[in-house]
């Protein structure tokens, strides 16, 4: 039986006719919705990672030994294992100071998972009576109690039974699992000072000496530190300074801020780039477009004379365009789920910025949002060449070029 | 036999990357004190790599649609396998953050999945190839 010659059924003979040209075209508009989904994706999960550490950062202030702010700095940014010390001494110091709310140490130590692999993790003894940087964090709880012996493990620790991990030969508790946040602090393993001791005496009796002359009795990491509401950051600062030498202060939100600005850089520079693709996309849907219906003048005149009407020949136009466009779009967001969201622990790595991933309604709101820019990419581009096609008169169309 | 060079190539290179990948291009975790998980899936993918790619060599040399056919489905039944190793038979590291974990299983599972993909479509393809050139008795005729 014979079937009716529609717009959108020509448009794919059409296509189908010219193969390297609804490739090239294809592959253009690919190119395009990969980078809309793929950056839009990479920037809001470095944004969202911006906002877990802002979030997460409870104290204002954060001292450690003199040298070690880089190591400080990459252990809450990237979760790169390291340990410090410095005499506990410095904490009862500034406990003295005016300006602080609310004071707590951390005692750092590195150690293997029997369950993993041959890289450390990351164990930081807190104090849960003045801890206010972690506890707030606790997700769900699994079981036990962090005074008595149990760890909280970060987000990303795999726990083997969920409810235990296995450090120097001992099988510990886990009383809790922290919220992810995409900090380095969601590779991190806490413990009470209690559990930290032991630990530490196992480590030891393994042969592993960290510092000479440093135990959890008398040392300690780090001292975090949250500035009384009207007391000035930096009036403390230098009262630390003044009272004290061989510790390094990082201030929180100087480190918030640096990163914020060169997100802020990688942002506009995606944003910058995706607007010159989209533009550049359009101009070569445009030129390509034009170019072609040049060449189609007659084929146009034709089924104008076959007595397709004005209307129809712009929907045949448009129907190309949208096919192309449609299924770059597809093929341009497939691509770009199918790397970033298996590869996504990998780009935090390289990044070594903060990366937390959107929620799935963000998501797909993200890749809506890029497939319908990608799908109308080429009905725009090819919209004014319809229009303008099916001024001339057929007549004086068919005979040019005689 | 277009079919064929295309299949022959396309196990030979997805059979080199699944042999070399774990150790050059997508790579498991640095050997430390400890034997990881990752290097024995490193080992059993290099096995199956070289088993897909001598299939591929199979594939191209050969002439009889119905061998190719079981060739392309041993293919498949590799590939599936390239998939099990990493995530529920040997497996790879636990800590999310590893190489193995954030690198190597990622990209092995993309090519497996793309090999299982392009020969369950090249196994249809053949089927159909086989029954056009059938007669009554059930003798295939090799078109080519």
């Amino acid at each position: 039986m014979a079937q009716a010659l529609t717009p959108h059924k020509l448009s794919r003979f059409n296509l189908k006719r010219k193969p390297f040209r609804t490739y090239a075209l294809t592959i253009v508009v690919s190119v395009l919705s990969f980078v809309l989904f793929g950056g839009s994706l990479v920037s809001i999960s470095l944004k969202n990672g911006l906002g877990g550490l802002e979030a997460r950062f409870g104290a204002d202030l954060i001292v450690v030994p003199l040298g070690h702010e880089s190591d400080q700095k990459a252990l809450l940014l990237t979760g790169k294992p390291s340990y410090f010390y410095f005499d506990k001494g410095i904490a009862d110091k500034l406990k003295e100071l005016d300006g602080i709310s609310k004071l707590s140490t951390q005692f750092y130590l590195t150690a293997l998972s029997a369950s993993c692999c041959s890289v450390p993790v990351q164990i930081i003894g807190i104090d849960p009576a003045s801890d206010f940087t972690i506890s707030p964090w606790i997700k769900e709880s699994v079981g036990g109690n962090i005074e008595k012996g149990a760890l909280i493990v970060g987000s990303d620790i795999e726990l083997e039974d969920n409810k235990h991990i296995r450090f120097f030969d001992k099988d510990y508790p886990v009383a809790a699992r922290l919220d992810e946040t995409g900090t380095g602090l969601d590779q991190s393993v806490f413990a009470s000072i209690e559990t930290i001791k032991d630990l530490y005496q196992r480590a030891r009796q393994k042969g592993l000496n960290f510092l000479a002359g440093t135990d959890p009795e008398g040392s300690i990491s780090s001292v975090l530190i949250k500035v009384k509401d009207g007391y000035g950051i930096e009036r403390l600062i230098t009262d630390i300074r003044r009272s004290m030498d061989g510790v390094q202060i990082i201030k929180t939100q100087g480190l918030i801020g640096s990163i914020s600005r060169s997100l802020g850089n990688f942002i506009s520079f995606f944003k910058l780039f995706a607007i010159t693709f989209l533009v550049i996309t359009l101009l070569i849907l445009s030129v390509v477009f034009s170019a072609t219906a040049n060449e189609r003048k007659k084929e146009f005149a034709t089924l104008r004379l076959l007595g397709a009407t004005r209307k129809r020949l712009a929907a045949i136009l448009l129907w190309e365009s949208l096919y192309i466009s449609g299924m770059g779009g597809v093929i341009g967001t497939g691509i770009a789920a199918a790397i970033v969201f298996p590869f996504n622990v990998y780009i935090a790595d390289r990044i070594g910025l903060p990366y937390l991933m959107p929620s799935p309604i963000w998501i797909a709101t993200l890749l809506t949002g890029s497939l319908i820019t990608a799908v109308a990419v080429g009905p725009t581009a090819s919209a004014y060449l319809a229009v303008k096609l099916c001024r001339p008169q057929t007549y004086l169309t068919f005979r040019e070029g005689e | 036999m277009k079919s064929k060079f295309l299949s022959g190539i396309v196990f030979i290179a997805a059979g080199l990357l699944l042999a070399t990948g774990p150790y050059l291009l997508f790579p498991v975790c640095k050997g430390g004190m400890m034997v990881m998980r990752c290097h024995n899936t490193a080992k059993a993918e290099l096995i199956l790599g070289i088993l897909i790619i001598a299939v591929g060599a199979l594939t191209l040399i050969t002439k009889s649609k119905k061998i190719r056919l079981w060739l392309n489905a041993a293919t498949g039944l590799l590939a599936v396998l390239a998939i099990l190793f990493p995530n529920a038979i040997t497996g790879v590291c636990s800590k999310v953050h590893m190489s193995c974990r954030s690198l190597t299983l990622p990209s092995i599972a993309i090519i497996s999945i793309l090999l299982v993909f392009f020969t369950a479509v090249n196994t249809l393809y053949l089927f159909k190839q086989g029954n056009k050139g059938e007669i009554r008795d059930g003798t295939g005729i090799d078109p080519t």
